[in-house]
């Protein structure tokens, strides 16, 4: 049944939420059944010009209709995987763990970092001279400073201040909050809220 | 208590020059002391705020009740200077604090964040605020680290902050969801009324742009005749003017016609509050007429 393999990949996109490897091969299906409707519908109308058959005329319309459906998932299908992406680029910052870079296509890979190059000249445009950062705070501040707990080993983090702490696993530190809402949102310190 | 903490005040309070260039500010630095008659009028303040029964408040509204609360501090701390410009009182020259300020890009935010649709850009209060932030961090640099003060600048600094980032983000957000909408609108726009800053147009360009190239090369391209076209029209979102807002009317406006109930007219008196369709108000937002809450 035509658009079956469209919602399909529809499916996926709604049953998942994190990204999956780019569904090609279905893609491939889809865009060869839309050509096969189409050569069809090209027939179809060359035979309604010429020998003015009107009983054609509701498949090709049916075909057309399943062709804008077909196009519509596609479309759909990419714009909901880049929104995916535009969400971890707010999350996470400029660089994608390669978890999720080898589940991207060429194609979407350039389009982050063309998302982050426009992006990042938007917020040099603010404030006066270095720009403001729009991926810090959040979430709105009720305290300065927060417990948290560290999960992975990170190494030597310099404060605002100048002092050097040492985040090592399972350690419990009391730190700004701006400095570890990053590292927080990366999953290298844990908020205990008590 | 110590010797009187005779430092630099970090909350400067600046003057917009309204006839040459529109939104050049000029700082002045002041000394003051944080002596025992700021103290008690600090805990005046703190008293009369926990009067009010916080615990019935939506986070918000303690977010914005504790900013205001430390807008009053930092007022009862400029008040010399308000007496001091009072005598140069030139015409052309208005007098901005930053806490009005403030309280205007508060305003404007919470418009942002309710209304459906992307309102006018006030880059005015948004530059202001971040030349204000800078020089707060460079103030509060040479403050002492044990300075009771710094706790709660640093604190207040962080809740302008966010207001200023959750501003921008929220247009941003509205940007990238509806940007063929906005574009379309915004080219029938002069330059003068138009609602996006420069940066943010030219962000949305760049954006539609990335769109359409990953929509060409993943699959358009690949399509059958006339199906590779990017049809803008079906590709269109548009805001939903007909949802529901809470809004809160500044001055008394009469007869908005109510959608959809037989023209049904009424009247706002000031300080009043509703819910109402966002398409009726739409202009009273964008006047500042009415506040959304």
């Amino acid at each position: 049944m035509y658009g079956r393999k469209g919602f399909k990949l529809i499916s996926e996109l709604d049953l998942y939420s994190d990204i999956l490897p780019f569904n090609e091969a279905l893609i491939k299906e889809i865009l060869q059944e839309m050509q096969s409707l189409y050569d069809a519908n090209v027939a179809n109308s060359n035979a309604i010009r010429n020998d003015n058959n009107m009983a054609l005329l509701p498949s090709v319309q049916l075909r057309h209709i399943a062709l804008k459906r077909n196009k519509r998932c596609i479309l759909a299908y990419i714009y909901n995987r880049m929104r995916k992406l535009k969400e971890l680029r707010w999350e996470l910052g400029s660089i994608l763990p390669p978890e999720i870079n080898t589940n991207l296509i060429n194609a979407e890979v350039q389009w982050f970092q063309s998302y982050n190059k426009s992006l990042a000249k938007y917020m040099r445009s603010l404030g006066e001279d270095h720009g403001f950062n729009l991926t810090t705070n959040m979430v709105p501040p009720k305290t300065l400073y927060v417990e948290v707990k560290c999960v992975e080993d990170f190494g030597k983090l310099e404060l605002d201040d100048g002092q050097v702490i040492l985040l090592k696993k399972n350690t419990y530190h009391l730190l700004p909050r701006s400095v570890c809402e990053p590292l927080i949102r990366q999953g290298i310190l844990e908020h205990k809220s008590t | 208590m110590k010797q009187p903490l005779a430092s630099t005040q970090p909350y400067v309070p600046l003057r917009l020059r309204r006839t040459q260039k529109p939104y050049e500010a000029e700082i002045g630095i002041e000394h003051l002391s944080f002596g025992t008659l700021h103290l008690t009028s600090f805990y005046t303040v703190l008293y009369s705020i926990s009067n009010h029964n916080p615990t019935c408040w939506s986070s918000t509204e303690k977010f914005l009740i504790t900013n205001n609360f430390l807008c009053e501090i930092s007022n009862m701390e400029n008040n010399g200077d308000v007496q001091m410009t009072a005598e140069d009182d030139v015409q052309e020259e208005e007098e901005v604090t930053a806490q009005s300020v403030l309280l205007a890009i508060e305003e404007a935010w919470l418009n942002e964040k309710f209304a459906p649709e992307i309102l006018p850009h006030r880059s005015d209060l948004v530059d202001c605020m971040l030349q204000q932030i800078t020089h707060m961090e460079e103030n509060m640099k040479r403050l002492d680290k044990e300075d009771l003060r710094l706790m709660i600048h640093r604190m207040e600094l962080d809740r302008i902050k966010y207001v200023i980032t959750n501003y921008l983000r929220a247009r941003l957000e509205k940007i990238e969801k509806y940007t063929i909408h906005i574009l379309s609108q915004e080219a029938t726009r002069s330059s003068e009324e138009c609602y996006l800053t420069v940066a943010e147009l030219q962000f949305a360009k760049e954006f539609l742009a990335n769109i359409e190239m990953l929509f060409k090369t993943i699959a358009l391209q690949h399509m059958p005749g006339n199906f590779q076209t990017f049809e803008v029209d079906t590709l269109t979102v548009k805001p939903n003017l007909q949802a529901y807002v809470f809004l809160r009317a500044n001055d008394r406006i009469n007869g908005i016609i109510v959608p959809g109930s037989m023209d049904e007219e009424i009247d706002l008196e000031p300080g009043s509050q509703h819910i109402i369709q966002y398409s009726a108000v739409a202009d009273l937002v964008k006047s500042g007429a009415v506040k959304l809450i």
